[in-house]
């Protein structure tokens, strides 16, 4: 440990942007899957 | 194999071991050894924990799911993105901010020594023994495709890769995961192109797509319902997979010493977390490229022949039995049958590219009864194989290797195999470097008394020597463990990964309970769920209902909880330090 950064959130200021941002993500992610699904089938 | 594939795969491989002497060269100490003195940086981090997510079965194994089954088994890692972020904002700064060097450490500094050596115990035993099965799998794979001799075909499947573990621990372990994983990730995409390029003249990707979507085989959204609602017993759904995937990432990368192992050697918290972060956000889009390789091989098997069994020992023996007949008369019925598949799928992708949508619906109907008619003559093939041998009949993972010993090139075939090496080499040396530090740190340095830190580095080397030896032991004798291999990693983890988490999530989130009620409630549970999968060679809890494996992992994880809560308000009392381990690291 270089320096303490218990509180430090990667890449965006507060966890709860990344509970958002993850589940944005996996919302986008299975729509473009259901997409695809749904063409092909 | 030609000679190039030879040099290929010795080159691939002798190279790896080199590399990881080399990067062995700065690793003196036992923190270097087990944590690189906690000094990589995030894509290392990354690398490396989906070098070591990645084993060979992986590769091998997910094209082949694909090709059975379709790409719906995507859905699996649905729950993994936000298990990262829970890790990243709950366990990461605790085994941080506690510098521990093994996650079973906290429990002692949580609760108390017992606990942790408890812990600590059932993830030796359970990873000990996982990793000498995912030494034997791919290597029967190998031996049974091209008549290797499955005895040493272990040795270097489990034994190579010991050479650099040994010698440079966790640092080598991470600088050659990250290597392997470029190699793997950049076969696997040129043998995604070579499927394409392989097709008939005429047929493209997108054709390709077409034929497999149309016979079901892109069904990467299911919602598992059927008409009486929604299905418990499907395995891979939406649902099962946010939900029940989350619990079991949160299980495998929060409590599993071969995973937790990765990130502490982060060079601190942001390092750890980012990796991690990165890995959910990533691990999805890579497993759909892996899936989709099978999808293509299936469309692939649609314009050619595909044989009855893609294990072809199985064909062999099948061929030399007392079955021989039945089997010849079987193989022809099922040629006549591919052929006439073949002409069906030509003519569908003709009426395709010449926009005759009318017939497509007819054609694709009649290439779906084909393909039936296909899977019943390869279950009859199967059916007579497990009367002439006890080898495992079921060819999904040996589909994506078959494809390649087949139709690759000289060169790139080798190239192919050297990966199942490369992908189990990540694995495997991840977990030895975890099953040392266990030893070394929740055992032995808790026993001996008043060495340096200099000897323990060298034990620890001893140590590692001898998990790999031990691994290879149990790789030797896995043939004893009959059909499935993959579901016998499955069931062996499932026996003890719900109580290991039911320990941590007491650990984090019920903090009224104490060391005591926690160990005892684990010992409860875990002699629960024993005798809940032994139940039918145990007369006297014969009446415990038959419950599928997977479920075991909830039972195990809930119980702990419900039972630990139970014993601390009838029997509890809490010592101070249970207490005070989450006031000096509010978080």
């Amino acid at each position: 440990m270089k320096y303490n950064d218990d509180y430090k959130v990667p890449l965006f200021k507060t966890w709860k942007t990344w509970y958002i941002f993850v589940i944005a993500f996996l919302f986008l992610l299975i729509i473009a899957f259901g997409l695809i699904t749904k063409y092909f089938s | 194999m030609t000679i190039t594939d030879w040099l290929v795969l010795s080159f691939t491989l002798i190279g790896i071991v080199i590399y990881g002497l080399y990067k062995s060269r700065t690793t003196k100490n036992l923190e270097g050894y087990f944590l690189s003195n906690r000094s990589l940086p995030w894509y290392l981090v990354l690398l490396s924990i989906m070098g070591t997510q990645a084993s060979a079965i992986t590769f091998l194994s997910a094209p082949g799911q694909a090709y059975t089954d379709g790409m719906r088994f995507i859905q699996y890692y649905f729950g993994l993105p936000l298990a990262m972020v829970v890790i990243c904002i709950t366990f990461v700064p605790i085994f941080n901010k506690l510098k521990v060097y093994t996650a079973y450490e906290f429990l002692e500094k949580r609760f108390d020594s017992k606990t942790r050596t408890l812990t600590s115990f059932l993830f030796l035993l359970q990873r000990g023994l996982s990793t000498g099965i995912s030494i034997y799998a791919p290597s029967i794979i190998l031996s049974s495709l091209f008549g290797w001799d499955i005895f040493w075909t272990n040795i270097i499947m489990g034994g190579l890769l010991i050479i650099y573990t040994v010698s440079g621990g966790a640092k080598a372990v991470a600088y050659t995961q990250q290597v392997q994983l470029i190699i793997v990730l950049m076969a696997m995409f040129l043998a995604g192109y070579m499927v394409v390029h392989l097709m008939p003249e005429g047929v493209g990707f997108y054709d390709a797509l077409h034929i497999s979507g149309k016979l079901g085989k892109l069904n990467i959204i299911t919602p598992g319902t059927d008409q009486s609602g929604f299905n418990w017993n499907d395995r891979y759904n939406m649902w099962s997979g946010i939900i029940g995937g989350f619990f079991l990432a949160l299980s495998y990368f929060g409590t599993d010493q071969s995973q937790v192992g990765r990130y502490l050697t982060a060079q601190n918290n942001t390092e750890s977390r980012l990796g991690l972060l990165i890995n959910g956000l990533v691990k999805i889009p890579l497993q759909f490229f892996i899936l989709l390789v099978g999808v293509l091989v299936f469309s692939f098997y649609q314009y050619k022949a595909a044989p009855i069994s893609f294990n072809s020992s199985l064909i062999a023996d099948a061929k030399s039995s007392v079955y021989k007949d039945s089997v010849n008369a079987l193989q022809q019925r099922y040629d006549d049958n591919n052929k006439k598949k073949q002409q069906l799928a030509r003519a569908y992708t003709n009426a395709l590219n010449n926009g005759r949508e009318d017939s497509l619906e007819h054609l694709v109907a009649e290439i779906k009864i084909l393909n039936e008619t296909s899977n019943q003559y390869r279950d009859q093939f199967k059916a007579i194989s497990s009367r002439i041998s006890n080898k495992d009949t079921n060819d999904t993972n040996y589909i994506f290797l078959g494809f390649v010993k087949e139709y690759l090139p000289p060169g790139l075939k080798g190239l192919l195999i050297a990966i199942v090496f490369l992908a189990a080499w990540g694995s495997i040396a991840a977990a030895l470097n975890s099953l040392a530090a266990c030893t070394m740190l929740d055992f032995h340095q808790r026993i001996s008394t008043g060495e340096k830190p200099l000897s323990e580095y060298h034990i620890s080397k001893w140590y590692t020597l001898a998990w790999g030896l031990f691994c290879i032991f149990v790789a030797q004798f896995a043939n004893k463990l009959g059909q499935s291999l993959i579901e016998a990693v499955n069931v062996l983890g499932s026996l003890f990964y719900g109580v290991i988490l039911g320990i941590f999530l007491i650990a984090f989130y019920v903090k009224k309970v104490g060391g005591h009620a926690t160990f005892w409630a684990a010992l409860i549970v875990e002699c629960f769920i024993l005798l809940l999968f032994f139940n039918e060679n145990i007369p006297l809890v014969s009446f415990l209902p038959d419950i599928s494996f997977l479920w075991l992992n909830a039972i195990g994880a809930l119980g702990v909880v419900l039972v630990g809560l139970i014993l601390q308000m009838t029997f509890g009392v809490r010592n101070e330090k249970e207490i005070n381990i989450f006031i000096d690291n509010s978080l």
